[in-house]
């Protein structure tokens, strides 16, 4: 089993009117509301959690890429995986990832993975995805050419990586007479490359046939196993190979508290509910622009939202998150981890607005208590 | 009698036309707004009454993925001269409805030879001081309130409306997405707009919430057409006010046949 730490860096004083007053926290929430300072203190509390993380055993520390928003505060994850990459040892640098389809020259993310790849010594994870809705929106790109560009930016910089240059491209949507990305990544062909993906058919399928691991955030067990089981049923089928647990991955918020399930699920329900009405105040416009999706896929992200209106709102429960002792999170994540076949697991300790301390008391308890638990096991298997 | 109407498939070098039909009398190209994309509304039967009516749906609406040879609204127009060539329509009349009408003037622009008056019902398409309301950002019941007084925004709530209707009209505002997420107008029709040699109208809905009446003058200078506003209408004209619409272009026409 592989153990991750993911973090979204979020905005931790999102104003509590933020639904009736800005109707967002993306795109139009006004970065008036932002404090410089304060963000300064949180890059460095992030930062060192994150760098916690490494010391204790973690076997990567995660980054992501969103843009004009309090729900995360990275829209370059390239500069913080620069950041970490001092500060850590052993850890890979999980981007996951970069918006490729958002660059107009896709080619600076081959240059700056490259780069980070080779500064840290081939320690770079390398995800790549198109950007949720709201990146169109923050942009100003069409979103009716967001899965175009998405692959051809992957083409590109897979080639980009992996062929001598130069070379001329002449896409539909990038064009370039000389590719030729000095530096070279270290990692050879490539740093390995993951999807985060939020389950559409086409993606599975697309991973399948690259053997890409998926990586799925605050997505429900239910579907996460639906997801992949088609990704391993494209595997067998399509692309003629069995798709093994290091393909699969996914996040859940983790709560390690002394006394139980009970005081861990008291003291951590604030920051949830943090998350769930203030960070995640995403209007369905701003999430699934026109075109963005296929009709159909729109029609189910319809149903999802009428789903979960009629059971109180978009809620990090859908993630089964691990809240307990530390005996009670270590037997859940090894249960979820069989149910649903997946080989890497994403901790996220840190919610909306939990304050440094907290999350490191957690961290602690986790490294101290439910990872020697979790190794006993692996050695047993 | 304007209620008959039939749909005619027609193959066009860029993709298959699909063309409503209906309607006796001189021939007319009616390109269609943002809203009710696909349907034979009361506007399209009042013109059938003296004209024969062409109404084709655009390439990427009525339920169509938006094209990938559509990249801007000149492709259309090369879209609708072949179509003018494959019904083999003389001269007809064209009139369009806010992108619909931002269609008509740019075909104008290219080929004005071959047509004998456009009406343009709420154009849009024109570089303005402000940026023009977002409707891609909006939920969806008030993009139709920003379009049209008479149509139901409740209806196409995805969340308490009908999910399939709410899917049709968020499909139509990708191909809109298409033509308009980075700029809602052409920078080059300023040097182009004379180009469009035949007779113009313009009219504009007085309780217009897209675009302003400031907005829709400057729009006739520029092409060298007449103006009018129509009461108790919208952005959307034909839709919130369908018989004063189809009497303008009666009107329109009457004054080309002298």
């Amino acid at each position: 089993m592989e153990l991750y730490a993911f973090h979204l860096m979020p905005y931790p004083k999102i104003d509590p009117d933020v639904r009736e007053k800005y109707s967002s926290a993306w795109v139009v929430y006004p970065n008036s509301e932002y404090d410089p300072e304060l963000g300064q203190r949180l890059y460095g509390e992030y930062l060192d959690q994150l760098t916690f993380a490494d010391q204790i055993g973690f076997d990567a520390v995660v980054v992501n890429e969103h843009h004009q928003n309090a729900y995360g505060l990275m829209p370059s994850p390239n500069i913080m995986a620069s950041a970490l990459i001092d500060r850590t040892t052993n850890a890979k640098i999980a981007i996951l990832g970069n918006g490729i389809a958002l660059r107009d020259n896709p080619l600076r993310v081959a240059e700056e993975v490259a780069m980070l790849d080779v500064m840290s010594g081939g320690r770079v994870l390398s995800g790549f995805v198109r950007g949720i809705g709201a990146e169109y929106h923050s942009m100003g790109l069409d979103p009716t050419r967001s899965r175009s560009r998405f692959f051809e930016a992957h083409d590109l910089i897979v080639k980009a990586w992996t062929e001598p240059g130069p070379f001329a491209w002449d896409g539909e949507n990038y064009q370039f007479r000389y590719v030729n990305v000095w530096p070279r990544p270290l990692q050879q062909p490539h740093p390995p490359i993951f999807v985060p993906s939020q389950g559409s058919a086409e993606t599975l399928r697309w991973a399948a046939e690259h053997r890409y691991p998926l990586a799925c955030t605050f997505v429900p067990m239910e579907r996460l196993k639906q997801f992949y089981d088609r990704y391993r049923q494209y595997a067998s089928e399509d692309f003629g190979y069995e798709a093994g647990p290091e393909q699969f991955g996914f996040t859940s918020i983790v709560y390690v508290h002394p006394d139980g399930e009970e005081a861990a699920a008291a003291e951590i329900e604030p920051h949830i509910q943090y998350f769930r009405e203030r960070a995640f105040t995403l209007p369905l416009p701003t999430f699934f622009p026109p075109g963005y999706t296929a009709a159909e896929s729109y029609k189910t992200r319809v149903e999802i939202a009428r789903e979960l209106a009629s059971s109180g709102g978009p809620t990090l429960t859908a993630g089964e998150p691990l809240i307990g002792s530390p005996e009670q999170v270590g037997e859940r994540l090894e249960r979820n981890l069989a149910a649903c076949g997946a080989g890497t697991f994403m901790a996220q300790f840190q919610v909306g607005d939990m304050p440094h301390d907290k999350v490191m008391r957690s961290m602690e308890l986790f490294a101290s208590e439910v990872m020697p638990y979790l190794s006993k096991d692996k050695v047993a298997s | 009698m304007g209620d008959m109407h039939e749909m005619v498939d027609i193959e066009l070098p860029s993709q298959l036309a699909r063309v409503q039909h209906g309607g006796e009398g001189p021939p007319l190209l009616l390109l269609h707004s943002e809203a009710n994309t696909s349907t034979w509304s009361s506007f399209h039967s009042e013109l059938a009454n003296s004209f024969e009516v062409f109404a084709p749906i655009h390439p990427g609406f009525g339920g169509e993925e938006t094209p990938n040879w559509v990249t801007d609204v000149t492709d259309l127009s090369f879209h609708y001269k072949d179509l003018l060539e494959g019904l083999d329509l003389q001269d007809p009349v064209v009139v369009g409805t806010s992108l619909g009408a931002w269609i008509a003037a740019d075909l104008a622009i290219h080929f004005s030879s071959l047509l004998k008056g456009l009406v343009l019902f709420g154009p849009i398409g024109m570089r303005w001081a402000e940026p023009l309301p977002d409707l891609f950002i909006m939920q969806l019941p008030d993009v139709l309130s920003y379009l049209a007084d008479s149509l139901d925004g409740s209806e196409v709530d995805p969340m308490t409306g009908d999910a399939d209707l709410a899917t049709a009209v968020w499909t139509d505002l990708a191909t809109q997405a298409r033509l308009m997420w980075k700029r809602n107008y052409d920078p080059r029709l300023p040097l182009r707009a004379h180009h469009a040699k035949c007779p113009i109208l313009v009219a504009a809905g007085e309780d217009d919430r897209l675009t302003s009446t400031d907005y829709t003058k400057q729009y006739a200078e520029l092409f060298g057409a007449s103006f009018s506003s129509v009461k108790g209408a919208g952005h959307l004209v034909p839709i919130d006010q369908p018989v004063a619409a189809a009497a303008l272009v009666n009107s329109f026409y009457s004054t080309l046949e002298n």
